[in-house]
């Protein structure tokens, strides 16, 4: 049984001027940057209206994905440096490197085969070719800067999400300025929002972003899987990258371009035919993922057998979002407000003690990096410092007559309220869109 | 570090195949296939180009899904577009001028006339200059479809007889 986390090895090194991978990083990222800013100036100069329309859009759209990323390892949440750093790869370098080689195997493709066979096949094959790559080594290079923090799969599935996030907001402003200059109507925003709805809505969920985070997944468990053949590990991780590769080819392909001939209805449907297992394979993976790393934590924190630090309740709780916002909920209900913020600052408290423990356990003798304290410490006093903030916590909840900060214990029934909410929301949601594009001209 | 600045080694050498690498490769691959003489092209529904004796097809930048042809002769640019239109041809003619002219470094030589090809399809045909040499342009109608064509090159005065006996010939479906 391979561990779901391999806690930050002893010695793990801060990155400094003299690391090799950070002047890459560096350069890289100048040379994206450079590359992005003259595509993207010459926009903002000939279409201004639209170019600042596309960025409000776009930026706003990242908004819920970002959140959505960065809380998807809650346990144990990653630096908002190295986050960045992912979604930078993604959003400078690798666009600038994917423009560049596929423009290149673009023109390879149809001089070595055929205009017809590349004008027709070239967005499937050329850009997964070039672009997955591109993103990947965002990762490769996360675990360069910081090899102790990428340490579960999940892991690799949040840089990656990151990197792919940063690509897709990129690529979709540069595919609205595309949009406005061949509408051939000057500064007009309509083709703006047309391809906001088109690439936002109706591809956003499994674009870049759920390619990047599957072969993210294979680096990750290439990274913790040390138990495992090297064969296996890297063979795993060629595996995971080949998926994203293949659902990239499948999403671009032109196989059901036009639909199923039935409209905007059919439009959607074959989005959907493309798009959707793809992205319930990622959410699955994803899902397994959590629980492993949920199930490692768990164990760790009950091995202390300490109540004042941990119930057997609030360990149950803490491995999952939806016990966690009911622990709140539930706490608000007998303590008011100030009861809630402090169940989750006890939540967060107890999640970074976990991580604090595990460390503890990978490097006993050495030191681990604390990012509460911005410092390397002995893992000895950074889990006293953990326990501490625990207890503090703990004792300003029985204060307010709050012993367990579990959430209720419910039976496991269907919410058909939830349910049926959800269902309204999901056709008024396809509705609107339906009639927002009738309006921008669709078919 | 060791093993940092080995992984540090081979991303970069990644990057480099790819940003330096896959252009080399292209480059070092000819772009033009020779078009046999006389052999008619099917620039896009269902129009149908002779290309003038000597041509080859720039294989990447002609797209036949979005009916573009072109072609390369003796150092002259020759750019084919068919597109569907719902325009008249003297709007169509109109709007390719305004295209031409917008380009940088490029000037429109007086008003276009009229012409007309072979199997009588009606067009109109105008000249430009740019600072690589002169260029023609003419656009082709028959009821919704419209050919755009753009010549132009240095050696466009040599090949000027070519390149309209290539045009006049052309055949809609």
């Amino acid at each position: 049984m391979t561990a779901a986390v391999r806690p930050m090895p002893s010695g793990q090194r801060r990155v400094t001027w003299r690391t090799p991978a950070l002047w890459l990083t560096i350069a890289a990222l100048t040379y994206g940057l450079w590359k992005v800013t003259s595509v993207v100036y010459p926009a903002f100069v000939t279409y201004p209206h639209a170019a600042w329309l596309a960025i409000v859009l776009f930026g706003l759209y990242a908004v819920p994905f970002v959140l959505l990323f960065a809380g998807l390892d809650y346990l144990e949440r990653e630096p908002i440096s190295l986050t960045a750093t992912a979604m930078a790869w993604g959003g400078l370098a690798a666009t600038a490197v994917s423009a560049v080689s596929g423009k290149a195997l673009k023109d390879i493709v149809a001089k070595l085969i055929s205009p017809e066979f590349s004008d027709v096949w070239s967005k499937a094959i050329v850009a997964p070719t070039v672009e997955e790559p591109a993103k990947l080594l965002g990762i490769i290079v996360i675990v360069l800067l910081a090899k102790g923090q990428v340490n579960s799969v999940l892991d690799g599935v949040v840089y990656g999400a990151f990197a792919g996030i940063g690509f897709q907001l990129v690529e979709n402003f540069l595919y609205a300025m595309r949009a406005v200059a061949v509408a051939g109507n000057g500064d007009s925003l309509p083709p703006v929002i047309a391809t906001f709805v088109v690439r936002g809505f109706l591809s956003g969920l499994w674009s870049h972003t759920m390619f990047t985070a599957l072969a993210g997944a294979g680096i990750g468990y290439a990274l913790v899987a040390v138990s495992r053949p090297w064969w296996r590990r890297i063979g795993i991780a060629l595996l995971a990258f080949a998926g994203a590769w293949l659902l990239h080819f499948v999403w671009n392909s032109p196989l059901l371009i036009n639909g199923f001939g039935t409209g905007l209805l059919g439009v959607v449907a074959v989005l959907i035919v493309k798009g959707l297992p793809g992205l319930l394979l990622v959410a699955a993976m994803v899902n397994t993922a959590r629980r492993s790393e949920a199930a490692y934590y768990s164990a760790t924190l009950a091995g202390l057998d300490d109540p004042g630090l941990c119930t057997t309740g609030e360990i149950r709780t803490l491995c999952h979002a939806r016990s966690r916002a009911a622990a709140r909920r539930h706490a608000k209900a007998r303590g008011g407000f100030k009861a809630a913020i402090l169940v989750r600052r006890l939540q967060y408290a107890q999640a970074r003690l976990a991580v604090a423990l595990s460390r503890a356990a990978g490097s006993p003798a050495g030191t681990v990096y604390d990012h509460l304290s911005a410092r390397f410490r002995d893992p000895a006093i950074a889990v006293e410092r953990r326990e501490q903030e625990v207890r503090t916590l703990r004792g300003k909840l029985l204060g307010l007559g709050i012993s367990d900060a579990a959430a209720p214990v419910h039976h496991k029934g269907v919410h058909w309220t939830r349910l049926a909410l959800t269902t309204v929301l999901v056709i008024a949601g396809s509705v609107l869109l339906a009639v927002i594009i009738r309006r921008l001209g669709g078919s | 570090m060791r093993a940092n600045l080995l992984g540090t080694l081979a991303v970069l050498l990644v990057l480099l195949v790819m940003v330096v690498g896959l252009p080399v490769l292209n480059q070092a691959i000819p772009a033009e296939r020779p078009v046999a003489v006389g052999a008619a092209i099917d620039i896009g529904h269902g129009v149908r180009l002779v290309p003038p004796p000597g041509a080859a097809m720039d294989t990447t930048r002609t797209l036949p899904k979005q009916g573009v042809l072109f072609l390369v002769l003796h150092g002259l640019d020759f750019r084919a577009e068919v597109k569907a239109t719902s325009q008249s041809l003297e709007d169509s003619a109109r709007r390719l001028r305004g295209r031409i002219q917008g380009q940088r470094g490029v000037q429109l030589a007086g008003d276009p006339r009229e012409v007309v090809t072979a199997s009588g399809v009606p067009g109109l045909r105008g000249a430009f200059s740019a600072t690589g040499g002169d260029g023609l342009y003419a656009v082709y109608q028959r009821d919704n479809l419209a050919v755009q064509i753009t010549v132009s090159g240095a050696s466009l005065p040599d090949q000027v007889t070519a390149v309209e006996t290539s045009m006049a010939g052309m055949v809609f479906p």
